[in-house]
This record gives C-alpha cells, structure tokens and sequence, in this order.
C-alpha cells in the first residue's frame, strides 16, 4: 500500500462531515473518546449548537462544548475568523469511534502532509470526501498571543475543508487542523491550527485524553508505523546489489477499526524496472 | 434577529472583484456556506426604527386626504459593515422604491382615488 493510502485512511478513520440544521458546514475530527473539534467558523461560532457528524454509514449526535473565541456580537463582514478558530463538540450518541494521533511537537519544515474534508468541489452542491497533500512552507504569527498558525503551500485547500485533520505522511501523527486557505482555487494552501494549541487549550477533553486513549489502543500507532517503515529517505530504494528493500501491505482500515490486522510483506528480490548497466 | 426576536433570512451577496472573476482575494475561511456567507445569527438594530420612519413618513403625508386604506411598499436593502449589521432604505444603489397606495370607498365617491408611487435614487 502506498504511503498516500495509507494515511488517506488514517484520515477517514478519524473525521467525519459536519452538519447543522442548516445543512452541511464542514469537516471535524476524533480526538478523544466523545470528543471531536472543528473551526469555530464552522459552527459559526456558537456555544451549544446542536451538531451531526457523518462518515459513510455511520452517524454521530452532539453539541458545541467550547467555542475560541466566542462569536462577537457583531461580525465584521469579510474578515477571517479571528484566531486560534476552534471548536470543541461533545458527542451526545454514536458508535465508538477511532481518535486522531495528535502531534506532541511541531513537525520538520518542508514536511510532507495530507488532509480530508468533506468539500463540495465536485458541482458545488454533492459533499463528498476530498483528500490534498502540501508542504509545511513556515508559520505565521496572529495577534493572539501563543497561537502561532502552520503555513501550508503546493496543494489546493477546497471549501469545506474547514475543521479537517491533517496528517503528516512520515509519522502518521495529525499536526494540526485546517482552517482558512491562503487563496481559494489556487495551490498556495493554507492555515493549520497546531495540534499542541489544541491540546493545552483542552488539556483534559482533549490532551489528556489523547494521550490515554492511544496508551490504551495502538492500532493507530501500528498503521502509522508502516509509514515509517516507508521514510522517504527509503521509499523506492534499491540496494547495491539491485534488490528492492521491500513493500508494505495491509488494509489499514480495519486495523484502525478493529478489523483484520493487514500484513507487513517484506520482499527481497532484483528490483522492478531496474535497467541492467 | 429583528428587535422583536423573529429571525428572518437574508441573502448577503459579497460583491466580485473584476479581476478575480468572482474569486476572493487573499485568505479565506473554508466552511461550506461560505459561499453565501455565514449561517449566524445576526442582529437588526436598525430595522424597526428604518419601517416605523417610512410608515411615519406616508401617513403624515397623507393625513389631509383621510384615505379608509393604505398600503405602502418598500424595499429594503440590508448591507453588512464592520461594525455590524445595519438594515438601510435606499442608501445603496438607485433601485429604492415606496409604492404607496391609498383608496377611499363609496361613501367619498366625490373624492378620486389617490395612487402615488414615489422612486428615489441616490
């Protein structure tokens, strides 16, 4: 399975589609055992609004628990929601559900990293699932004090990708969350809300939680291994002698979700497609 | 959200930059609905006070002629500041209209119905 899969379903093993009574809104993602967080701008920034989340068959009921900032009483019509645009949603009913691995340090710059939301980029009015890969291009301070936004570049950030995980392709760890793009309809990317902020603003909901759910369940950390066994310092490397280091297979999917535990196939042999001098 | 707690739907449509054909300039948040703007509940504080001043208005204008009836149409348009949301008549654009209509019955058959329709621009 290529690394790309595999963190594509990392990714829809923890987020969902984000619906209010007023139809689809965006995306929002697993942290903790009933817990889930999306951009405050999302849930247009409303303390204990009523929330669906959906995932292919599955559905989940809940609430806004915590809102950063607040909405003001009064909007200032085109500007960003100020920073850092988080919120924080209590799952009410549901099934039990897999929790995103967040980050506990901030990833390499130039890191390679993909997303999942639920756009409607198709005909701008079906909402199906949209999956993007970036680079981490830098950082950028806000007027908040301690929130500082990760830079996204080289790949395209869609409406409704607000509330989305995004996944760093080396660790399998979700760095943080999107929420604004740097210019829509180009591939300039866009801002990600660290995945530390989150955890120190929720440091029980979320960081604690965290922590003890994957202590508990390392069936995300086993996925996420196959990327490592994949480093792209060794993805596609021939040794000396023209063997291939190998491949990696397994249906991540159901590891994540309790399935079948995937294989990991280690395969020596002369490499495919390596032309004879 | 009007003064009295009724909510009523409004359709904010952002202007379109030439030179983007419609695209937005620089960073946006990416919810679905954006499109359309945000799904919020906004307050009117203006609004009341903006009918109550038409109203006002026509029926002193009227108040010689005594009509049994009076109708009074008018639009408004409702722009979005910093600052906040503020229901304005007639202040943008040249499209603003109050179509006043005033009847009497038969027992002032002497008198001929009264129609005005006032158009203003800015």
């Amino acid at each position: 399975m290529r690394r790309e899969d595999i963190a594509r379903h990392l990714l829809a093993s923890c987020s969902a589609r984000l619906d209010t009574d007023v139809g689809p809104r965006g995306t929002a993602f697993f942290v903790a055992p009933g817990y889930a967080i999306t951009a405050a701008h999302v849930i247009g920034g409303t303390a204990g609004l009523p929330v669906w989340l959906s995932e292919e068959s599955q559905t989940w009921s809940g609430h806004v628990a915590d809102v950063l900032p607040p909405l003001a009483s009064e909007i200032v019509g085109t500007s960003l929601y100020p920073a850092p645009d988080i919120a924080l949603i209590k799952i009410d009913d549901g099934p039990a559900h897999a929790c995103a691995l967040l980050a506990g340090q901030l990833p390499e710059p130039g890191a390679r990293v993909m997303t999942r939301g639920h756009t409607d980029t198709f005909d701008q009015q079906a909402v199906t699932a949209e999956t993007e890969s970036f680079r981490l291009t830098g950082t950028l301070e806000t007027p908040v004090p301690g929130c500082t936004l990760l830079k996204l570049g080289l790949g395209e950030v869609a409406q409704g990708m607000s509330g989305a995980p995004v996944v760093e392709l080396s660790s399998g760890d979700v760095i943080g969350m999107l929420r604004t793009t740097r210019q829509l309809g180009s591939n300039l990317g866009g801002w990600v809300v660290p995945a530390d902020l989150i955890r120190t603003t929720w440091p029980d909901e979320i960081g604690l939680a965290n922590d003890r759910f994957h202590q508990g369940d390392s069936r995300w950390r086993d996925a996420a291994s196959q990327l490592r066994v994949r480093s792209p310092s060794k993805e596609g490397t021939q040794a000396g002698s023209g063997l291939s280091i190998g491949s990696v297979e397994g249906d991540v999917i159901s590891m994540i979700t309790g399935g079948t535990i995937g294989a990991v196939n280690i395969e020596y042999g002369p490499a495919k497609g390596r032309r004879r001098e | 959200m009007l003064p009295s707690g009724d909510l009523i739907w409004v359709r904010v449509e952002a202007a379109e930059p030439a030179a983007t054909g419609g695209q937005a300039t620089g960073p946006t948040d990416v919810a679905l609905g954006q499109r359309t703007g945000p799904s919020v509940v906004l307050h009117l504080p203006g609004f009341a006070e903006t009918v109550r001043g038409v109203v006002t208005s026509v029926r002193q204008a009227l108040d010689e002629h005594r009509p049994d009836s009076l109708a009074v149409e008018f639009g408004l348009e409702i722009v979005m500041r910093a600052g906040g949301l503020l229901s304005v008549l007639a202040e943008v654009g040249a499209t603003a209209q109050i179509r006043v209509t005033a009847s009497w019955d038969r027992r002032d058959a002497a008198t001929q119905p009264f129609r005005h329709d006032e158009s203003g621009s800015k």
